[in-house]
């Protein structure tokens, strides 16, 4: 292997032991790893080499994150395709195959002016037409792209570098929906031909540092470095800026069971692990060969009340619920480790633009006299509340068990009903089969972005308030405003109460020492990084 | 033979009919949802729906079957709704390591409990048979799943010998092969080896009891001979379709060993099918286990019949 200097800046500390402390430690390390940083950290990466990936299963779709939302999929995703724009470590979208955009005040008009050297992996250069077709595609099948979609009058090439989208609504969102893996650009003649089928593995084809090479279903996906890909000029940062394939590879293994996982990392047969087992948190740190990495902002949790039809379409009786336990607590029942959670009223994470602490007043306060007059209030009559759980999750059922006992201090009836996971998912989609269930949003999306504002989601929030401030959300252009127009979406949510936000979860990865360069986000990818050895 | 033959072979059909039915009818009666695993957890209510119209998922019950049927009876068993591949193949890749791992266990089934059966049956009552059929005892309870992590923390993290899990296809070298599987196949095949001992245990000690067996000693053949050729050539038979049943069962039934080593086998594929709800896959496999198993069991009584005369008048 041969040594390689990255001029600009890699996001990347020298002593990795602290890296992965500082992360480890409290609220001020936030975001660690995927700060910018200036030019002297210049850091060695190393050229070649496969980098092993254990992955927690087969990616639905394998990597088209347009037909599928599977996390997963995203993921193994933007390492193959890119999007217009890419988010930054703040989470705030950047220019990524575009070379500059213009967006008009009233947010109706958006002019792309795209780069006009990047090539696809089959040597086809990208062009306007290609980012239009693709960009149909997604909004015939993606909710996001849907949604977009329903408030443009016209989209255009303009000229072979081009486009222009034109909107009867201001849509100020539309570089942050742009950003998502899902809006990922292919030749034309793959979106068409796919449409609103998967797109077949041959025809896996981006623009992205690293091309699909190979897929034996449960063995491997194997990639490899796009050795023309065209990277831009300004300095990394999060997935935005410079990007360069340094390995000659990546084998993503789907391997489903974490303590796999786990063992492998540590005996070096894979380099990099997703989601691991928290508990093992503390053993990872004291192997010398291993980090273990926090990666925060993840997910948020809670439970959310079926609005369609039962008990709580009456929101005292949700307010009631909210009252009777400690949202807090039920985080640290369902997870544990205090460094993995934190206790916040916020549906966005603090590392995001979209940060809110509106509704601070109201969460984690318990008072069970209240509960029990709002009880009283709403009518309530022991009747039963049937809340579906999962252990698949551990978490999801350790939250509803510990839930369960508040509602049971004031004298609700709760009935758990415990099935899988892919059971739950298709009993929550009937309004007549339960009150509760369970479940987890991303902190770090836009919360325009979030399933729950669609009245058909499961859980079934139908509010004009909601609607209006979605809307809102969605045209705004200017940030200050946003932010404002956010708090208030925050304190609908403690006001309506459609569900309980209990706080946010970090989840563990882990990485091992031979690799060099791993920036620390959300969404993983491997780019900027080496193998050492 | 002929006759013995056919009359087995027009057997299975009822048998497999059966299967087929009741896997259908339990998937059908199981709840949960394809699309939700496929489509992942932001995907709108509008697309599951649709999805599930493409799938005919929300063909009426009567409907799906006789498709279904229709088609495996011409040997479609239809495309994997996760996978979008034909069943048949998604199986054929995950034949490969499934028959290895079931062929290498049933070798160490078979190189350790017919030995140990011998052994504890020749000296009946005595501490080498106590001993032997405690052990034997020791290995039918351990959980499989239990013998495989102990393994896996010796042998693979602790003392680096072998990987930890995973598979080499036998195109990457018979070695690299066998290194993946030496942990499965002894996990899989120590339960199993602790069946065949105590079986042919008890095998022996009938058969050392005949009169033949008598007559041999007293015509003062050495005890080996005795052993060996006079009696374990009577207690081979009833030995030939325990050993067939434990090939078949762990053809079958691999399916845990194969999720804690992570190897790309029919058991996995199985297991993921179902927590996936991958129902077309899931009624493939079974029906393909279950017809490994019918033809395993006719495999072992034509083997049988071919050995003993007297099977193919009185079984015939």
């Amino acid at each position: 292997m041969t040594s390689r200097k990255l001029g600009e800046a890699i996001p990347m500390r020298s002593n990795r032991r602290e890296f992965t402390l500082g992360m480890a430690g409290a609220a001020g390390a936030l975001a660690l790893g995927s700060q910018p940083t200036s030019a002297q950290d210049e850091v060695e990466i190393p050229e070649g080499g496969t980098l092993q990936v254990a992955i927690i299963g087969e990616p639905p779709a394998v990597a088209d994150a347009v037909f599928t939302t599977a996390t997963v999929t995203n993921n193994v995703s933007q390492q193959i395709f890119e999007t217009l724009f890419a988010f930054d470590s703040s989470f705030t979208p950047q220019p990524m195959l575009i070379e500059d955009y213009e967006g008009s005040e009233d947010g109706l008009e958006f002019t792309f002016k795209l780069r006009t050297d990047v090539p696809f992996h089959n040597g086809d250069p990208m062009t306007a037409e290609d980012v239009v077709a693709s960009l149909n595609r997604w909004g015939e099948i993606n909710g996001r792209g849907k949604l977009i979609y329903g408030r443009m009058d016209s989209i255009e090439a303009t000229d072979a570098s081009t486009v222009k989208m034109v909107f009867n609504q201001p849509s100020g969102v539309l570089p942050s929906f742009l950003a998502r893996s899902e809006a990922m650009i292919t030749p034309a003649s793959v979106a068409e031909a796919a449409g609103t089928d998967q797109i077949p593995e041959d025809q896996l084809i981006g623009t992205g540092p690293f091309k699909f090479i190979e897929h034996q279903v449960d063995r491997y996906l194997r990639l490899g470095r796009f050795d023309d890909y065209a990277a831009r000029n300004d300095p990394p940062n999060g997935l935005a800026g410079k990007r360069i394939p340094y390995l000659d590879g990546i084998d993503f293994v789907p391997v489903p069971d974490e303590s796999v996982r786990a063992n492998g990392l540590i005996t070096g047969e894979y380099h990099f692990s997703d989601v691991l087992p928290s508990d093992l948190h503390e053993m990872l740190e004291m192997d010398p060969a291993v980090d273990p990495i926090i990666v925060q902002p993840y997910y948020w949790y809670s439970p959310h009340f079926n609005k369609a039809q039962g008990l709580f379409t009456n929101p005292a009786l949700r307010q009631a619920v909210q009252l009777c336990f400690s949202e807090s607590e039920a985080m640290l029942a369902g997870f544990g480790q205090e460094e993995f959670v934190r206790f916040d009223p916020s549906v966005c994470g603090e590392e995001t633009p979209w940060y809110s602490t509106a509704g601070a007043d109201v969460y984690d306060r318990v008072d069970l006299e209240q509960a029990r007059a709002l009880l009283k209030e709403g009518g309530y009559n022991g009747e039963t509340v049937r809340w579906l759980a999962t252990r698949e999750y551990p978490y999801n059922f350790l939250m509803a068990d510990f839930t369960r006992q508040g509602m049971e201090a004031i004298g609700m009836k709760v009935e758990l009903i415990v099935s899988d996971w892919a059971t739950l998912v298709q009993n929550r989609a009937k309004p007549d089969a339960y009150e509760i269930f369970l479940t987890g949003h991303s902190q770090y999306s836009h919360p325009a972005t979030q399933p729950f504002n669609d009245p058909a989601w499961p859980g079934f929030w139908e509010s004009e308030a909601k609607d209006t401030l979605v809307n809102e959300m969605v045209a705004e252009t200017d940030l200050e405003k946003l932010k404002s127009i956010i708090d208030e979406y925050t304190a609908l949510i403690w006001d309506e109460m459609p569900f309980v936000k209990c706080g946010d979860n970090f989840v563990l990865r882990g990485i091992r020492q031979e690799v060099v360069g791993y920036n620390n986000m959300p969404d993983w990818f491997f780019w900027n990084l080496g193998l050492n050895g | 033979m002929a006759g013995f033959l056919v009359r087995r072979f027009v057997a299975i059909i009822p048998v497999m009919l059966l299967v087929a039915t009741a896997v259908f009818l339990l998937l059908k009666l199981t709840p949960g949802d394809p699309v939700g695993v496929i489509l992942g957890p932001d995907a709108t209510e509008e697309r599951r729906q649709a999805l599930r119209d493409d799938l005919g998922l929300n063909d009426p019950l009567p409907e799906q079957y006789l498709r279904w049927l229709g088609d495996a009876v011409r040997g479609d068993l239809g495309d994997s709704l996760f996978l979008n591949e034909p069943v048949l193949s998604a199986l054929a890749d995950r034949a490969e390591p499934t028959l290895l791992l079931t062929l290498l266990s049933t070798l160490v089934a078979l190189s350790i409990g017919l030995p140990a059966g011998i052994i504890a049956a020749q000296n009946r009552g005595k501490w080498l048979d106590m001993g032997t059929m405690a052990i034997a005892i020791v290995g039918i309870s351990m959980p499989t799943f239990w013998l495989g992590l102990i393994l896996i923390l010796v042998f693979s993290v602790q003392l680096r010998w072998l990987p930890v899990a995973g598979y080499a296809p036998l195109s990457d070298g018979l070695w690299e092969s066998l290194r993946y599987l030496i942990l499965p196949s002894v996990t899989l095949g120590v339960a199993q080896a602790a069946l065949l001992a105590r079986m042919t245990r008890s095998m022996m000690l009938e058969v050392l009891g005949a009169e033949y067996v008598l007559v041999a000693r007293a015509k003062g053949l050495a005890e080996r001979r005795v052993v060996y050729l006079h009696a374990l050539k009577n207690a081979i038979i009833p030995l030939i379709n325990v050993a067939g049943l434990i090939f078949a069962a762990l053809l079958g039934g691999a399916v845990v060993t194969e999720q804690i080593f992570n190897i790309p086998g029919i058991g996995r594929l199985l297991i993921q099918a179902v927590g996936r709800r991958d129902v077309t896959l899931v009624q493939g496999s079974v029906l393909v286990i279950a017809a490994i198993y019918v033809l395993v069991n006719l495999l072992v009584d034509i083997i049988s019949a071919g050995l003993d005369p007297r099977l193919r008048k009185t079984e015939g």
